[in-house]
């Protein structure tokens, strides 16, 4: 079972290599980009086939690797049913995130280069099962997102970039302060799940987890530091950049998941509840300023905010039981995002000189239009995708915690669900454009039919979610 | 079936077979509504028919609101559904019976429930959601009206009834909204200019009728309840031939040449309309004798009296030839009788009484003289022809849900994380960064702040290990 787990850690690396080989402005980079993501989406799937459903041993896939011949410096690397499916939403936004980019984007090298070593540091962080490694590539993912964004964000203040570095540097900081403070009491690397179990003193336990808290919670937009993470987004304009900015809260997510797996730990017991508290209150003022925005990339932010939330807070306080349904929800969840940055942006672009509006139902890119109206759908919870009913099952289980818990967040989702619905009603008459006789290039039929194919996936997976493995 | 005929044999839609697709897709939709018996089918079929709705709208105007309101009803019913499913611990619909037994905040899920179910119909304060359909094509709007979100809500109704009665603010709440509803319906079918909203609103206070009528009967399903539907949807389809074969002004002081340039047509539609309010009055007769309520003539008297007097607002203006409208072709004309006469025929009329008859009667004399036909100076008044007062509280309510999303954003993104916390942050950096400068500048500083901090780490270490 564990011949080909390497090869998923392997094939971006060596991706990368070509890559950083390939000849510049030219679609080598752009080809050797895809077909790496799209061998690796090959491995994902064959290890989950591999996998037996009914197998209650979430831990199926091991490897590990002996660092400095040191046996407290042993790098685990493990895969289950959730990081693998999480990784296959992960390939498939990215791969989306890719045929977005317009030709001239696709001719640079560097960012195929950085956007592929981001990738292979996401694997590693869904992968890993030992402190090190996980600090590793938790740390490792900063440097590729920061150059990109800082080289094709088109940010506008310079001190928002800074302040988005600082601020996930920081968050590095304290998973280090926390490894460190680990390495102390444990004499050693030590496995994730085994992190909650080790004595200290209540003190460091306290700095510990908080350490580890403040280190996921940078990554995740929390309020209130949600704020300059989505002033980044709204300026980005690459496709793959946005993707990639829109995958950092799932580090932060993957990381309490993998923390947290066994118990809260309880030094950090007693302060669980704030961050449920600010939970809420963030999704709440997250899904009104959605409700507020004119911006689509705003109001995605928003969007992926409140929903990233909701899974945080299912991976705080919901039963082992649950989590399952938290990995399906989560694989549509991304893949829906992706392709709604993709054409958010491709609409936007292609609308800037213009002046129209472009998204809705009406629009002047029907086809475009039409699976923009799919995704919106799907984003919203109508039975298109896995997503309706793990959330259903999710929100279910929120209420038995507890009703009022319950119920805001089903109003910041509803809230946030209508700011995504009032995007197809932006257009509201297209009579002056016809007069005018703005005429927009349309998606290519190539486009049209890999998200053909994207939306088939998902409309399977509102029947099976895992229809492609077994 | 009426609705694909309908729209089969008279050709209102450019691509027939497209619209009779989505048509048939919708009661694909609404038999899974019916028969389903888990909360994920039930809410994926509820999902199918508004979606299909949009598509029978087609307008995107028109549909916004209708849309929205729709969302927002669902979002409601995911709620309730989701908080039965986590007391009982099953998808499965039967066992809400358990939830009745067990279950907490049973007033929130009858009221939610029922807030819901007003939201699709487009009760009382929801019905903006309904009125913009006006500018939709009198055909789909009939089918939208019948066929799609309300029906699915009377669907839902019948499903959840027994939960949602276990709360005593149940009946008290449908009776309050129900009772607006009508007169509100009434209201604005005599004061709305256009003869689609006139239809809007008539339908409002059918749908409100219904629901109190099944209430009054147990929320048992009968026949009788089966042809009020059939009898509303042949009133509505008259009334759309009438638009249809005048010009398709939809402006009730537009209408001009109604008694001239389509004679059969109208002589056809009005005999159509005498028999089926003779029809519904039968039905009524049936439901009073089996209920014995005296709430159904208050709305039986609303809808005649308005019926009537907008009949005869119709027939009195000028008529006016207009030039390129042909009267109604023979087949045609054959094939609407044929199918109104089946209809008319199917009807129970073993209980027919003279109260029966006497109700159309009635209804033609007030056709001929009807003194609320001449409150039609009502539809001079723009004010009242823009506005529809309680449909504001949608404005209100998404204004001022995004001006506290404005609100929020500019006091706490703007004010406070970016020119205070960002402030002070940068401040609190600089201040180190100077600090650690001056103490570089001294000869010694630097060594023993470094020193200290070194001291105070092996402390903490120290102290530490004697813990553990």
């Amino acid at each position: 079972m564990t011949d080909i787990f390497p090869l998923l850690l392997i094939l971006p690396l060596l991706g990368c290599l070509f890559v950083l080989f390939a000849k510049k402005n030219d679609n080598n980079s752009f080809h050797v980009t895809l077909f790496a993501l799209l061998s690796n989406l090959a491995v994902i799937v064959r290890m989950l086939t591999q996998i037996n459903r009914n197998d209650n041993d979430l831990q199926v896939f091991h490897f590990a690797y002996s660092w400095l011949e040191s046996k407290s410096m042993e790098l685990v690397f493990e895969a289950n049913l959730f990081s693998l499916l999480v990784l296959m939403g992960v390939y498939i936004a990215f791969i989306i995130g890719i045929m977005g980019l317009t030709e001239q984007q696709r001719k640079n090298k560097a960012q195929m280069l950085m956007g592929l070593y981001f990738v292979w540091n996401v694997t590693g962080l869904l992968c890993a099962n030992d402190m090190t490694s996980f600090y590793i590539f938790f740390a490792g993912m900063i440097i590729p997102l920061f150059l990109l964004v800082g080289l094709y964000g088109n940010i506008k203040k310079n001190s928002t970039l800074y302040l988005f570095f600082v601020f996930n540097f920081a968050g590095v900081l304290c998973l280090l302060t926390a490894m460190l403070f680990i390495y102390k009491y444990h004499n050693g690397n030590t496995e994730l799940q085994n992190i909650a179990l080790i004595k200290m003193p209540a003190g460091a336990a306290v700095v510990v987890w908080g350490c580890v808290c403040a280190a996921f919670i940078s990554r995740i937009p929390i309020w209130p530091f949600h704020y300059w993470i989505s002033s980044v987004n709204s300026g980005l304009r690459s496709s793959l950049v946005c993707v990639m900015t829109h995958m950092l809260p799932l580090t932060g997510l993957y990381g309490f998941l993998r923390f947290w797996q066994v118990t809260i730990p309880k030094g950090i017991l007693p302060f669980v509840p704030v961050v449920v508290v600010f939970g809420i209150m963030t999704m709440l003022f997250i899904a009104l300023i959605g409700l507020a925005h004119k911006d689509f990339l705003q109001k995605l932010f928003a969007y992926t905010t409140v929903y990233y939330l909701l899974f945080l807070l299912a991976t705080i306080m919901l039963p082992e039981v649950y989590i399952m349904n938290i990995a399906y929800s989560l694989v549509t969840f991304l893949i829906v995002i992706a392709s709604l940055t993709v054409l958010g942006l491709k609409a936007e672009t292609a609308c800037e000189d213009s002046d129209c509006d472009y998204r809705g139902i009406l629009a002047y890119m029907p086809k475009l239009s039409n699976l923009f109206s799919f995704f919106v759908l799907v984003a919203v919870g109508l039975p298109l995708s896995a997503m309706f009913w793990n959330n259903f099952v999710l929100i279910s289980a929120f209420f038995r915690i507890g009703f009022l818990l319950g119920t805001l967040m089903m109003t910041a989702i509803t809230m946030i669900c209508m700011a995504l619905l009032f995007e197809l009603f932006i257009m509201r008459n297209l009579t002056e454009k016809r007069v005018a006789g703005v005429q927009i290039e349309d998606i290519s039929d190539k486009q049209i039919m890999f998200f053909m194919a994207v939306v088939i996936f998902l409309f399977v997976s509102f029947f099976n979610p895992l229809w492609f493995a077994f | 079936m009426l609705g694909a005929l309908n729209n089969f044999f008279f050709r209102y839609e450019e691509r027939r077979s497209a619209y009779i697709s989505v048509l048939t897709f919708n009661l694909v939709a609404l038999i899974i509504l019916i028969t389903s018996n888990n909360f994920v089918q039930l809410l994926s079929a509820l999902f199918v028919v508004d979606i299909l709705s949009q598509l029978m709208i087609r307008d995107v105007e028109a549909g916004r609101r209708y849309v929205l309101l729709n969302m927002f009803a669902d979002m409601i019913l995911f709620t309730v559904l989701a908080l039965i499913n986590c007391r009982v611990a099953s998808l499965d619909i039967r066992q809400i019976i358990l939830y009745r037994n067990t279950g907490m905040h049973q007033d929130f899920v009858a009221l939610a429930g029922l807030t819901a179910l007003f939201a699709k119909l487009g009760f009382f304060l929801f019905q903006i959601g309904i009125t913009d359909l006006k500018n939709v094509r009198f055909h789909r709007l009939q089918n939208i009206l019948f066929l799609s979100s309300p029906l699915a809500a009377m669907i839902l109704l019948l499903k959840f009834n027994a939960l949602w009665r276990t709360s005593e603010y149940f009946t008290m709440y449908m009776d309050i909204v129900c009772i607006l509803t009508i007169l509100w319906g009434g209201l604005g079918s005599l004061c709305s200019n256009n003869l689609k909203s006139k239809v809007i609103y008539w339908q409002m206070s059918f749908w409100a009728l219904f629901m109190e009528l099944l209430r009054f009967h147990g929320f048992i399903w009968f026949s009788g309840f089966t042809f009020l539907l059939l009898e509303m949807y042949a009133i509505v389809l008259a009334l759309y031939l009438l638009y249809y074969y005048n010009n398709r002004r939809v402006l009730m002081t537009q209408i001009q040449n109604m008694p001239l340039t389509n004679k059969r047509a109208v002589a056809c539609v009005l005999l159509v309309i005498v028999a089926v309010v003779a029809a519904m009055s039968n039905t009524l007769t049936i439901l009073y004798n089996n209920m014995n309520r005296y709430y159904i003539w208050t709305f039986a008297a609303v809808f005649v009296l308005t019926l009537s007097a907008v009949l005869k607002q119709m027939f009195k203006r000028e008529s006016v030839k207009l030039v390129g409208y042909g009267p109604m072709p023979v087949k045609k004309f054959m094939l609407f009788e044929l199918i109104m006469f089946c209809a008319f025929l199917l009807q129970d009329w073993r209980y027919a009484e003279p109260a029966t008859w006497s109700g159309a009667v009635v209804f033609a004399l007030l056709c001929a003289c009807n003194p609320l036909a001449k409150t039609d100076f009502v539809y001079g008044i723009k004010a009242l022809q823009n506005n529809d007062v309680l449909g504001r509280v949608y404005h209100v309510l998404v204004k001022s849900l995004r001006l506290c999303g404005r609100v929020f954003w500019l006091l706490i993104d703007r004010l406070f994380v970016e020119k205070i916390v960002l402030a002070v942050l940068s401040s609190s950096v600089s201040a180190m960064l100077r600090f650690f400068r001056r103490l570089n500048a001294g000869k010694f500083s630097g060594v023993l702040a470094f020193i200290l901090l070194a001291l105070l780490l092996s402390v903490s270490y120290y102290i530490g290990r004697n813990e553990l």
